[in-house]
């Protein structure tokens, strides 16, 4: 019924912020988010793999720079994960 | 939990954290306590600047204020680089430019004010000007501290100017009255502020918003 891949706080909080924002440095989304380095990027890497984030990674002089953002899968992915939620509400 | 309360709970979740990034990227409140020493300098020494000269008192103001928002860009500039920030946010900006305005305003009454010895006049209107700018920050940022200490300070100028006024007390600069006006700025612009900066910084910390280095 619901996208198991968003159906998780972490995941839902961290589409919620991009959907709002198109894209975020990875500092931000962990302490948004309250979560560790390892914790993020695992989660990461489930959206990535689905394709519904895109992680960016590059490097300004010797300092690493992370940025992610939300694909047009993840954002209609999302929408549609919303639309359930809101059906399962009227429903019950 | 029920599904529904499960459901309920996640929905939210996800409102609590559709929020645009200016409202938890940081601001650098080590940069408040900079424009306090900034503060107390030319609480202390802009009369008898402008009295060696209006010139030589007007550079000395230009430069302070100039290394104050140096030394504001380059600490901003250090916080977003930790969060990957290229560019400033609006709310850096809004808090920049609104000093940034003021400051020149009030670099340019004073010069006028020096030029008829009105220094406990000057000392005034920067308390009542920069408090103002205290203010808009506090109403737009929600930080009511700084609301607070704005409406404090800008009552206390316009008494001050008042009771000197009736007194005839703002023109010079070795009057008992004048060193009581240094003490209230000097409360007003550096003491205080520093402390709400200190609180805010521990409070964001404490909730994990934003960041202060």
């Amino acid at each position: 019924m619901f996208d198991p891949l968003l159906h998780q706080p972490v995941r839902s909080k961290l589409l919620s912020l991009l959907i709002t924002n198109d894209e975020l440095p990875f500092k931000a989304l962990k302490e948004s988010l309250s979560v560790t380095d390892g914790n993020l990027s695992s989660h990461l890497s489930k959206l990535e793999k689905e394709e519904y984030v895109l992680i960016e990674k590059t490097f300004e002089g010797k300092r690493p720079k992370t940025v992610v953002y939300i694909t047009p899968k993840g954002k209609e992915a999302f929408s549609k994960y919303i639309e359930a939620l809101k059906k399962f509400i009227e429903e019950n | 939990m029920s599904e529904k309360e499960e459901v309920l709970r996640q929905i939210s979740e996800i409102k609590s954290h559709l929020v645009d990034k200016e409202t938890f990227f940081p601001y650098n409140y080590n940069a408040c306590h900079v424009w306090s020493v900034i503060a107390v300098i030319l609480t202390l020494g802009m009369a008898t600047a402008y009295e060696y000269s209006i010139t030589f008192g007007a550079v000395a103001m230009f430069v302070l204020v100039s290394i104050g928002f140096l030394v504001e860009g380059s600490l901003t500039k250090k916080v977003n680089e930790s969060y990957d920030i290229d560019d400033c946010t609006k709310r850096q900006r809004f808090i920049m430019m609104n000093f940034l305005m003021i400051t020149l305003f009030m670099m340019f009454v004073s010069i006028v004010f020096a030029n008829y010895k009105l220094y406990t006049l000057g000392l005034l209107s920067w308390l009542f000007m920069i408090s103002l700018g205290y203010f808009a920050i506090g109403f737009v940022l929600n930080i009511k501290r700084f609301t607070k200490m704005a409406e404090f300070n800008m009552v206390s100028a316009l008494v001050l100017m008042a009771v000197g006024f009736y007194f005839e007390r703002l023109v010079g600069y070795e009057s008992l009255f004048y060193t009581l006006v240094q003490a209230v700025v000097i409360f007003g612009l550096a003491v205080v502020p520093t402390s709400i900066a200190w609180h805010q910084k521990k409070q964001e910390n404490e909730a994990g918003v934003g960041c202060s280095v």
